[in-house]
């Protein structure tokens, strides 16, 4: 099956509009995913400072999960208060999360501006079920 | 980089905390540094190189996973 591209005159990537949505997309993906990688790296480093006791045995217990991360915002307002760590990694990947939900909220205003009621109406259902994916909580 | 698809389910793993912040951290620079050169590195590096490269770093993780296992 061979896909013919489409006419020039169709082209999206001609629409200067377009173009420029595209490029607002490529600096938000860009610039969260750096900022989320800063934060995490920055995390880890804080992580390791922290704790001289963490050594090569005891940092197993960390990385198999059985140090309990605290789940309470007054943890991790002391974490972070108190430069541990481990809620800087957490924003960071919160904000590696949310950078595609950034990314499809833009994609929406942008087909709204081209009057592409459709593709509104698909992109909208994406973000409400990306958005229902944060509140969803498993049975046990 | 996490794409719209996969945000769906982190989401679900991070709001649930299923998500051990010490694991995940060395595997996202990791994952985002590692994107960031590769993409710049694959224009200008032969492709039977990029094979080579890509055959090594895949029998060397199956090694690893043996090895786990046999032990």
């Amino acid at each position: 099956m061979t896909s013919t591209p489409p006419p020039p005159h169709l082209d999206p990537e001609d629409d200067p509009r377009t173009r420029r949505v595209e490029l607002i997309i490529s600096s938000v993906l860009r610039i969260g995913v750096w900022t989320s990688l800063l934060l995490i790296a920055a995390g880890t480093v804080l992580f390791l400072l922290h704790d001289s006791r963490i050594n090569g045995k005891n940092l197993a217990t960390y990385t198999a999960g059985m140090q309990p991360i605290g789940r309470t915002l007054q943890w991790f307002l002391h974490d972070l208060a108190s430069f541990q760590g481990t809620s800087l990694i957490l924003i960071g990947l919160f904000l590696l999360i949310a950078t595609p939900v950034l990314r499809v909220t833009i994609s929406i205003f942008a087909f709204a501006r081209q009057r592409d009621w459709l593709f509104v109406t698909l992109t909208a259902a994406v973000l409400v079920l990306l958005l229902i994916s944060f509140f969803l909580k498993n049975g046990t | 980089m996490i794409g719209v698809t996969a945000a769906a389910s982190a989401a679900v793993y991070f709001t649930n905390g299923q998500i051990v912040p010490f694991i995940a951290a060395p595997v996202a620079c990791g994952v985002l540094v590692g994107a960031t050169l590769g993409s710049k590195l694959m224009g200008r590096t032969q492709v039977s190189i990029i094979r080579i490269l890509f055959v090594l770093v895949l029998a060397s993780a199956a090694v690893q996973m043996l090895w786990k296992g046999f032990q």
